[in-house]
């Protein structure tokens, strides 16, 4: 919905009362949560004001700027403050809703935020590489469910390799979609709300021919819009599941097990925003980890619905590198603190944001990569 | 009749171009390139509240980092006669509006704690520390807070500093405030009370709010701002005593309920006791139990019609003390509440209203604050007369009031709270309304009318003092009810900020043209 005067907008952007509670963890105001209110402290950078700043658009007093668009780009989209504000105000859409206002008047924060909206408008993807060539079970009829990679893990087979593995080991049918197209989700966080109707529209229409009665996707960014979003473009008929999630079931039904000894392994965990605020699926995560023999789980203190922010969302490493550099940081420093020796996550823009900024000093690994690894 | 700040709006200050671009780089070289900014989306931010108030869009904003930014960003202003509007959390209050444009000083990165002086009973902190990180701090130290029904975030001093408006914390001591460091808007920097004398013995301590000389540090209180830039403060802690108790009584009156607070903070049986109209604990309740919003049978009842039997009032007070002087501050509770025609409530209200009562025991009990209340601010605008009453006359101000708002626009979700101060030799009573957010500006303008009209006669008829001066009332013309008083005031004012640069919305609201 465009940024408007209407009833829901007036109840999101006129009712803010400036408490702050979604800056920082749940009744914890000494742990901040939201990463670009704690990068530059400015009330407009936190989820309310940005509400602020969006109403600012509606009574003429903000125009459509670059300096706009540094304040509206300025935010990994990661949901803590619509999960803290104890309004409940949908802080997710009117920052969307800034972001597409800005967009259709061509503003845009930097050369990267507008040509990946272009390479979406021209060629349909992020143009991050072409679907890996997998031997899975090709006949519709035959498949259990239909693997959705996503754009991250088109970029490189291997980042495939654990979850074949597991495919594999289960003995699974699943397929995957020749040529798989964008879940839109990019089109949607970068400002052009059309267009992900319209490439939602598409993926849609091809998820539904394919006929599987499940959707397994890999990235839980995909996960929340075709749960959560694709209800504004149609209807999409197969259940949707993340990959840890379906692990889950796969170790629950005996499918695949995990050998009775393994490593001895301490790890914290990352909470990816899309599956644990978004979707509200976090829990599983630690269900998976719980039966990992020699694994041991310690949590890092903001984690759950108020974990930090990876400083990956919304594509902040092209967008707002300095947003992505500051909170990527501040999570790696927040997950040694507890001493482990890993860091696992199951989102591939966590992991691409964490890895690079842990470098040699905290291994991250992707649960799927874990779980592979220590299959009986 | 126009809105309140919109004559103040049509007088900001006015900045060409390159005066601006001259102002921010001379900003930005005093606090950093990041911290200064003119940028519009930014700006806006900090242009007002969710009240229904005209915008004001300040020109500037600086974070400074520390007491020395400060002074050299008042020495600019006044060099340049900018407007500046200091602001904590800036929440609620109109006085934070910058009405003349100029500089918002938003000095929430100030947020250390300084000092945790057990032996003292206080805490020394920066302004921008909260409510919620003091709370989490001194509980380590079986310490806590003065504590009323705001949410975590929220600056420990930007409370506190606003004796009246806030002080829903303490029955039996008005202000919580030992001592201040102060900037003058001339780049003076002072601090008050036994602390004075740290300018030559520098180990002296926060402990005594005066120094034998008039107490300067009340002047900052409830001044808005107009007078300095308050940087730290040590408020008063308390001890977390081995029993803590919060024995609920319900009483059939406000009248009944009034008496009640009166006789046990008199007594000094309390730490601090608020009575809670049945409509607000209804919502509360329902808060705490479901998170947000509140059903619209609450918000559109009738006040004096109750859905059921639930009382009309809860009285809750907060006790803490050695277990044997709590368990007969508890058999005198009991023992007055049935003497006054009440009934002691505690286990119903636990049973019957459990999101009330995590409420109660979290602020009360626990001295742990949380946002449960702050689910109820996405109905609508909040429009609270808050008055400071005669504990003889509070009872009939309440009936009046009832009467009154319930004929008016503000009908939406009416209901209030009223706490004692200073053993009951005042009286604290907010009325809660809200107006919808789907009101028209006619709506709106009509129920700020109301509001100010409300206050005006529960001033002249009940001798309730209004506690926020900062806007519906006519320049300064609160404090010309004063008398001497206001000479005294204005005489102040002009000595300390003689350019007038001091949130001037706010001193004009509250001085008036001087
Ligand atoms: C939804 C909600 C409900 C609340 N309910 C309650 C309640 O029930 N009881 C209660 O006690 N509180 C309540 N509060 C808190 C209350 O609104 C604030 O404590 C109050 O506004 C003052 O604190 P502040 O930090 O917001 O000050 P601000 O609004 O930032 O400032 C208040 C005044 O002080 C001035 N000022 C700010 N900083 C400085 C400084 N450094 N030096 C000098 N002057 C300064 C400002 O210019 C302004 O005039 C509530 C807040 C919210 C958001
Ligand atoms: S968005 Fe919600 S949590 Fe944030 S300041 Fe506004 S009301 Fe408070
Ligand atoms: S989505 Fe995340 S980064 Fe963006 S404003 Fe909300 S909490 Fe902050």
């Amino acid at each position: 919905m465009p940024l408007s005067r209407d009833a829901d907008y007036a109840t999101y952007l006129y009712t803010c009362n400036r408490c702050r509670a979604c800056t920082t963890v749940r009744d914890r105001p000494e742990l901040p949560v939201c990463p670009s209110f704690d990068h530059l402290g400015f009330f407009a950078y936190s989820g309310g004001g940005k509400g602020y700043t969006a109403q600012g658009v509606l009574e003429g007093k903000v125009a459509p700027t670059l300096e706009a668009a540094k304040v509206a780009m300025h935010c990994t989209l990661c949901h803590a403050c619509a999960t803290m504000c104890p309004p409940g105000f949908e802080t997710i859409h009117f920052i969307r809703d800034l972001r597409a206002w800005l967009v259709s008047h061509g503003v845009y924060a930097n050369a990267a935020h507008h040509r990946l909206l272009e390479n979406l408008r021209t060629k349909g993807n992020l143009t991050w590489g072409q679907a890996p060539n997998l031997t899975l079970a090709a006949e519709s009829n035959e498949v259990e469910a239909l693997l959705f990679l996503g754009c991250r893990f088109k970029l490189s087979q291997s980042a495939l390799d654990g979850v074949l593995k597991i495919v594999h080991r289960a003995g699974a049918k699943v397929s995957v979609l020749e040529d798989e197209p964008c879940c839109g989700n990019p089109a949607l966080e970068l400002g052009d709300p059309e267009l992900f109707i319209r490439l939602a529209e598409k993926t849609i229409a091809r998820l539904n021919a394919a006929g599987a009665e499940r959707i397994i996707t890999l990235c839980p960014h995909c996960t929340s819009t075709l749960v959560n979003d694709y209800l504004e473009a149609g209807e999409l008929k197969p259940e949707v599941i993340h990959l840890s999630e379906w692990i889950a079931e796969l170790l629950e039904e005996g499918r695949i097990g995990l050998a009775e000894t393994g490593p001895e392994l301490s790890v914290s965990l990352h909470d990816p925003c899309h599956l644990t605020r978004y979707l509200e699926r976090g829990e599983v995560l630690r269900q998976v980890l719980e039966q990992v023999p020699g694994l041991e789980l310690r949590e890092i203190e903001r984690s759950g619905e108020s974990a930090y922010c990876c400083g990956g969302g919304s594509f902040a490493l092209e967008v707002a590198p300095e947003l992505w550099r500051f909170a990527s940081r501040e999570r790696i420093q927040e997950a040694r603190a507890t001493g482990v020796q890993a860091l696992v996550t199951a989102c591939p823009y966590c992991q691409d944001s964490l890895s690079r900024a842990g470098g040699k000093r905290l291994e991250v690994i992707p649960l799927a990569d874990l779980i592979a690894g220590r299959l009986d | 009749m126009p809105l309140p700040g919109e004559e103040m709006i049509s007088k900001r200050i006015k900045f060409s171009e390159a005066e601006r671009s001259r102002v921010l780089r001379a900003l930005q070289r005093i606090v950093g390139s990041e911290r200064a900014t003119a940028n519009p989306a930014i700006r806006y931010g900090y242009s007002g509240t969710s009240m229904v108030l005209p915008k004001a869009m300040p020109d500037f904003v600086v974070r400074p980092r520390n007491v020395a930014d400060i002074q050299k960003v008042l020495l600019l202003a006044r060099k340049r006669r900018i407007p500046v509007t200091p602001v904590a959390s800036g929440t609620q209050e109109p006085s934070t509006y910058p009405w003349f444009g100029g500089i918002v000083l938003d000095t929430l990165a100030l947020n250390r704690i300084l000092e945790i002086n057990v032996g003292g009973a206080y805490a020394v902190v920066e302004i921008g520390v909260s409510i919620g990180q003091l709370a989490k701090a001194l509980q380590k130290e079986n310490l806590r807070l003065a504590m009323g029904s705001f949410p975590p975030g929220i600056s420990v001093l930007g409370n506190y500093l606003m004796t009246a408006a806030n002080s829903h914390r303490s029955s039996g001591i008005m202000d919580d405030v030992l001592g201040l460091e102060v900037v003058l808007a001339d780049g003076t920097v002072f601090q008050t009370g036994s602390k004075a004398f740290g300018h030559t013995y520098p180990a002296l301590g926060w402990h005594y709010p005066s120094n034998t000389f008039p107490n300067v540090k009340n002047l900052f209180l409830d001044a808005g701002g107009t007078l300095g830039v308050v940087t730290k403060g040590a408020v008063r802690v308390y001890q977390m005593n081995e029993a803590q108790t919060l024995p609920v009584s319900a009483f059939e009156s406000y009248a009944q309920a009034l008496e009640y607070m009166k006789r046990l903070s008199r007594a000094n049986l309390v730490q601090h006791i608020c009575a809670w109209h049945w409509p607000l604990y209804t919502i509360i309740d329902h808060l705490g139990r479901y998170g947000r919003g509140a059903p619209a049978e609450i918000l559109l009842y009738d006040p004096w019609t109750k859905p059921d039997e639930r009382p009309y009032i809860l009285v809750v007070p907060s006790m803490s003390g050695y277990r044997e002087v709590i368990a007969a501050g508890e058999q005198a509770a009991k023992r007055i509440t049935e003497e006054l025609g009440g009934r002691i409530y505690t286990e119903e209200c636990r049973e019957k209203w459990p999101g009330a009562w995590k409420f109660f025991a979290d602020h009360y009990r626990d001295h742990q604050p949380t946002n449960q209340f702050m689910g109820g601010f996405g109905e609508g605008f909040p429009l609270m007369p808050m008055v400071i009453a005669d504990p003889n006359r509070v009872a009939g101000l309440e009936q009046w009031g009832l009467r009154f708002l319930r004929k008016s626009p503000l009908r939406l979700a009416l209901s209030y709270y009223s706490h004692s101060l200073d053993q009951c030799r005042s009286v604290f009573l907010r009325m809660t309304t809200f107006v919808s957010p789907e009101s028209s500006p006619k709506e709106i303008e009509r129920a700020a009318a109301t509001r100010q009209k409300y206050l005006e006669q529960a001033f002249r008829r009940y001798g309730a003092i209004p506690v926020r001066y900062d806007y519906g009332h006519p320049p300064g013309a609160v404090l010309n009810k004063t008398g001497g008083q206001a000479q005294v005031l204005k005489a102040i004012k002009r000595a300390l900020d003689p350019e007038n640069i001091l949130n001037p919305g706010m001193s004009l609201s509250m001085y008036g043209r001087f």
